[in-house]
């Protein structure tokens, strides 16, 4: 396969203005500033006062303590390891070491009793270079009260009970409502490494290992034709990424190379389930995530000349993947053709680089010029495939679907300085995107190009800064060419022609002497696709806040910040396989407010106490309007989604002595949702989808905290 | 927000605003041309740091001792502002200066009447130079691999300076800690902190995801200011199982993880801008179940629809990132 080329602007042309922009730096003067070092006499420097002692230290603190935690709430503990009721210990240290030598150690850890720990290790010795470690735990408890039928038999095989019966009706089923609950959760463990050690002035090499795991459960579908259950799916995922770069800089030049490896493996490769339902299939397999490899090379440059400073940095990637199929069937009823290879051999090879002029022309005016270009260039073999739908029958040979990109993005960006620090920028930019033509993935779309433009204007006065940016681009596509069985008249939203509108401002600053820090922001974002008869006609997305801060004299602040959001969608679609006979329109409003009140009382600080109060409320409308012959305007509004949450967080923090301090946390969280896909969806609603049932979270729940923390 | 407000209300209001903005405040530029020739002149102290901590001492309301224990104030370092005894290339060693700049009549004791005191250069939200300048100072050593495409980067064009998001005299960087990160760049970038609020969200709240891993704010090599190439790179990072190649790609999940997905957090489930099946009826519309108008009759209380309720398009066509099975073909298997 070949990637058809195309760069927006001709790369002869591209050239021409980068060199332009490079004369004119020639042409013009120095650096931001200039000084002369070697004048400051520093023989006659003591430093009499420096406390330099303060940086010789072995210094830390040690924090232990315990929460107390109301209820088991899956997602009230999603991301902080808190989603059982019970109590768990608080544990955090931050210790310090450094010496006359310079040597210096640092531990850091937080929330080391749960399953959300952290830890970094660093340590700096000016001969041997920085060294650090690093553990972080990532849990994602998603719910506990889904259902399944399905026992694990490990090896990625899933089987039913043996008294189980076999029904066309979920309803018909083995009584589902006894089905065991299942924990849907995943945990990641992250191991990093990194050194860096500089052998000699402007060396510096570095190196770097990350290994990810992520083990636990998700959700995945598997079907025979219309009848689909939803399976617990094992996960056992492991990442291990390693890096190794060299730099140099001797200004102004900096160069560096650098290679990555990143290999993916996935233990279990495939799942294997029992049919619920009654037919000439009794087993289904299907793949998972197949393991795979990426390898990159990578040249970072910089250097200047004149007044005007080159920036450029090229990679070069190599992705494989090379997993064994599984066989076209899981069971013996269809065998299906021999597979015409044993693994996809899949292989990519990408490109991304990205090269920048920056120029001041005049002392005012600065010129940037930037090309970036991102390629996926698919080269995985061809071959032609018969797939056996629902394991049952063989459809129509076809090669098999490799996609390929080359992305193009030429930028140019003319700013310009007045005086009392106001900045006027425009910009035009030409981007293009290739689909990589092959039997296996004809696109619809072959080529996109996109031109738009920018107006930017920003302020600082009196204290104030304002940021205004309004810009404008249009999106062509080549000409469509229908393929495959979509109706012809759709445009996919990403590859269809499109008018951009955007605009957003900014307004922040210190109001005067009196304590306010305040700031204002909106956006706005609006697509429409004017080449669309069906799919994605129209989107937008808007965006208003504000955030401030009060300095309640010395010794207490209140903090604040409120934002909306909304994002509204509508298309179209053809029952009918014609013209547009439904329109759909969803809505997405959200929006998040908090206070916050920090203070120091007591005499000499003892008592800090910290109050913050934050609510977000998310609402998602949905409507189709049907107008067949049958049902002329026929309307239908789904109820809406609701997602809100309340949470109060108060902490007061006592110093007892010098040594010992002494923290007492509340947390509590009010969280109400509701989504009518799940709701009332019970495992054997759906006549002909065995779900888990899992219904969307609503709980009120707290924390209580006490930790005594100790100066070492 | 109304639907009636408009690019020209905003408009209004900044210029409303900015007509009512109160004096006093200095202009982070008020002293940028003095401080130019000041560093232009060469002329710095015959005390060097014995100068200055005599009246900035710990009880200024800006901690200037906490630098000393940090690496900035460590005598034993190569390359720090305070190194002693130790080959150190300039601006090292210069104590205060390296970063202040030459210190000039600064430091005179006694003024004439009326005589406004030497200004010396101030940094972040209330200094007295230009963004460019503070950072030209502060990359006088740092100007390292990782900053390397600074010069150009969408926040240098938006003059933000290096002691905006970094405090250089405290022991502690909050920016560089994960439990207050966030709240850094969330001082600009609020509407990212409330997305993490959303139904799903990355796990930004609690510090287990940090911006950093993301993001480069000092210049990535992609857009958005991307830590990796491109936007997928930056995903698959984490979620490498989405890699492939596949035997059965599904193109959109190839070309842009964003074409679905939005990065910080969504009123949908898993991330997306909008749910399925109206995400993928705006792609699919063959004949059959992929065209049909989805009505609210489908919901439990009705006819309940496998095309509409749990995972809706996913029940089935669960593979939507790509398939390895020799079946695959309809992202299925």
């Amino acid at each position: 396969m070949k990637a058809r080329r195309c760069c927006p602007f001709g790369r002869w042309r591209v050239a021409v203005a980068l060199l332009g922009v490079a004369a004119a730096g020639i042409a013009a003067f120095g650096d931001v500033f200039s000084t002369d070092y070697s004048k400051a006499q520093t023989d006659r420097w003591r430093c009499r006062l420096c406390p330099f002692d303060d940086a010789f230290r072995r210094e830390g603190s040690v924090a232990a303590g315990v929460l107390a935690v109301g209820e088991s709430q899956p997602r009230f503990g999603r991301d902080n390891g808190l989603d059982r009721a019970g109590s768990y210990a608080d544990v955090a240290v931050d210790a310090r070491y450094s010496d006359e030598l310079g040597r210096i150690a640092s531990i850091q850890g937080s929330d080391l009793g749960l399953d959300a720990r952290q830890f970094r290790m660093r340590l700096a010795d000016p001969n041997a270079g920085v060294a650090a470690l690093q553990w972080r735990e990532v849990p994602r408890n998603v719910a506990v009260d889904g259902r399944t039928p399905y026992v694990a038999g490990g090896g990625g095989s899933l089987s039913l009970p043996a008294d189980w019966t076999k029904a066309y009706d979920t309803a018909e089923m083995t009584e589902l409502g006894l089905a065991p609950s299942f924990r849907l959760a995943t945990h990641r463990q992250r191991l990093g490494a990194d050194w860096r050690f500089e052998p000699s002035p402007g060396w510096r090499l570095h190196a770097d290992y990350l290994r990810d795991t992520k083990r636990g459960t998700e959700e995945t579908g598997a079907d025979f034709l219309y009848q689909a259950a939803i399976l617990p799916k094992p996960v056992e995922y492991r990442t291990e990424t390693l890096g190794v770069r060299a730099s140099f800089r001797a200004r102004p030049l900096l160069l560096a190379v650098e290679a990555r490896e990143a290999r993916f493996a996935n233990a279990t490769p495939a799942l294997t389930w029992e049919s619920a339902y009654p037919g000439p299939v009794p087993v289904g397999r299907k793949s998972l995530a197949p393991s795979n490899a990426l390898r990159t090379l990578s040249w970072t440059a910089r250097s200047a000349l004149g007044r005007t400073s080159f920036h450029s940095r090229l990679s070069w990637s190599r992705g494989h993947q090379d997993e064994a199929f599984v066989s076209g069937t899981a069971g013996d009823v269809l065998a299906g053709s021999p597979l015409p290879a044993p693994s996809l051999e899949g292989h990519i090879h990408g490109f991304a680089g990205s090269v920048r002029a920056v120029t001041r022309v005049t002392e005012r005016l600065r010129l940037d010029v930037s090309y970036r270009r991102w390629q996926r260039d698919n080269r995985t073999p061809l071959r032609t495939w018969t797939p056996i739908l629902g394991d049952l029958v063989p459809m129509p040979a076809r090669p098999n679907r490799a996609h390929g990109l080359d992305r193009h993005r030429t930028e140019l960006r003319l700013s310009y300085r007045l005086p009392r620090s106001i900045r006027l920028a425009a910009g035009a930019s030409k981007a293009a995107l290739g689909r990589q033509v092959s039997l296996g993935s004809q696109p619809e779309v072959v080529r996109n190009e996109e031109a738009g433009h920018w107006l930017e204007a920003a302020a600082r006065w009196r204290g104030l800064g304002a940021t205004l940016k309004a810009s404008r681009s249009d999106r062509q596509a080549t000409a469509f060419r229908a393929h495959g069985s979509n109706n012809p008249r759709t445009r996919r939203f990403h590859q269809a022609e499109r008018e951009q509108r955007r605009w957003r401002a900014r307004l922040h600053g210190d109001l005067g002497g009196s304590g306010l820090s305040l700031g204002l922001y909106a956006d706005q974002r609006r697509n429409r696709y004017p080449g669309s008869a069906l799919g994605r006609l129209n989107d937008e997305d808007r965006g208003w806040g504000m955030d401030f801060s009060y300095a309640l004299g010395t010794k207490a602040t209140v903090t604040g910040f409120h934002d909306g959001q909304r994002a509204t969608f509508s298309s179209a679609g053809s029952a009918l396989f014609g013209v547009a006979d439904w329109w759909s329109t969803s809505r997405d409003a959200v929006a998040a407010h908090g206070l916050t009140f920090e203070s120091r009382l007591l005499a000499n600080d003892r008592l800090h106490l910290s109050v913050a109060y934050i609510r977000s409320s998310g609402e998602g409308m949905y409507r189709t309007i049907h107008s067949s012959t049958e049902m002329p305007g026929r309307t239908s509004v789904f109820p809406a989604l609701v997602s809100g949450q309340r949470s109060v967080d108060l902490t007061a923090r006592y110093r007892y002595s010098d040594r010992v301090t002494l923290a007492l946390r509340y947390y509590g969280e009010r969280y109400r949702s509701a989504d009518w896909a799940f709701d009332g969806v019970a495992v054997d609603t759906i006549r002909n989808v065995l779900t888990t049932g899992r219904t969307m979270p609503r709980y009120s729940n707290r924390v209580v905290g006490l930790v005594v923390e100790a100066r070492l | 927000m109304s639907d009636g407000v408009s690019l020209r209300a905003v408009l209004a209001t900044t210029v409303v605003l900015l007509a009512a903005a109160p004096g006093g405040q200095p202009d982070r530029a008020d002293a940028h041309e003095e401080l130019v020739q000041k560093l232009a002149s060469g002329d710095y102290s015959r005390r060097g740091a014995d100068g200055c901590l005599g009246c900035h001492d710990e009880d200024e309301p800006f901690p200037t001792l906490e630098l000393f224990a940090t690496v900035h104030g460590h005598p034993a370092i190569a390359g720090s502002p305070f190194a002693v005894d130790i080959a150190t290339p300039a601006p090292g060693g210069l104590q205060c200066e390296s970063c202040h700049g030459p210190a000039g009549e600064h430091d005179r004791r006694m003024l004439p009447d009326g005589a406004r005191r030497e200004p010396m250069l101030n940094f972040g939200r209330r200094g007295n130079a230009t963004a460019a300048l503070q950072n030209a100072l502060c990359l006088a050593c740092h100007e390292t691999y990782e900053r390397a495409h600074w010069l150009g980067s969408p926040h240098e064009e938006a003059d933000l300076a290096c002691a905006d998001c970094h405090r250089l005299h405290a022991d502690t960087d909050p920016v560089r800690m994960p439990g207050t990160q966030g709240q850094v760049c969330g001082a600009c970038h609020g509407s990212v902190l409330a997305d993490a609020l959303k139904r799903s969200s990355h796990p930004l709240r609690q510090g287990q995801l940090l911006c950093r891993d993301c993001h480069d704010p000092h210049g990535g090599a992609g857009e958005a200011l991307a830590l990796h190439d491109g936007v997928n790179e930056a995903c698959l990072a984490c979620h490498a199982e989405k890699r492939g190649p596949f035997l059965w790609e599904h193109p959109p999940a190839a070309e842009n993880c964003l074409t679905c997905h939005l990065p910080h957090g969504s009123n949908q489930p898993a991330l997306l801008t909008r749910r399925a099946p109206q995400l993928c009826q705006e792609c699919h519309s063959s004949v059959g179940h992929r065209s049909l108008a989805q009505m609210a009759d489908q919901l439990p209380q009705g006819a309940a629809s496998e095309f509409l309720l749990a995972n809706a398009c996913l029940n089935c066509h669960s593979e939507v990132h790509g398939s390895n099975h020799p079946s695959g073909a309809w992202l299925r298997r």
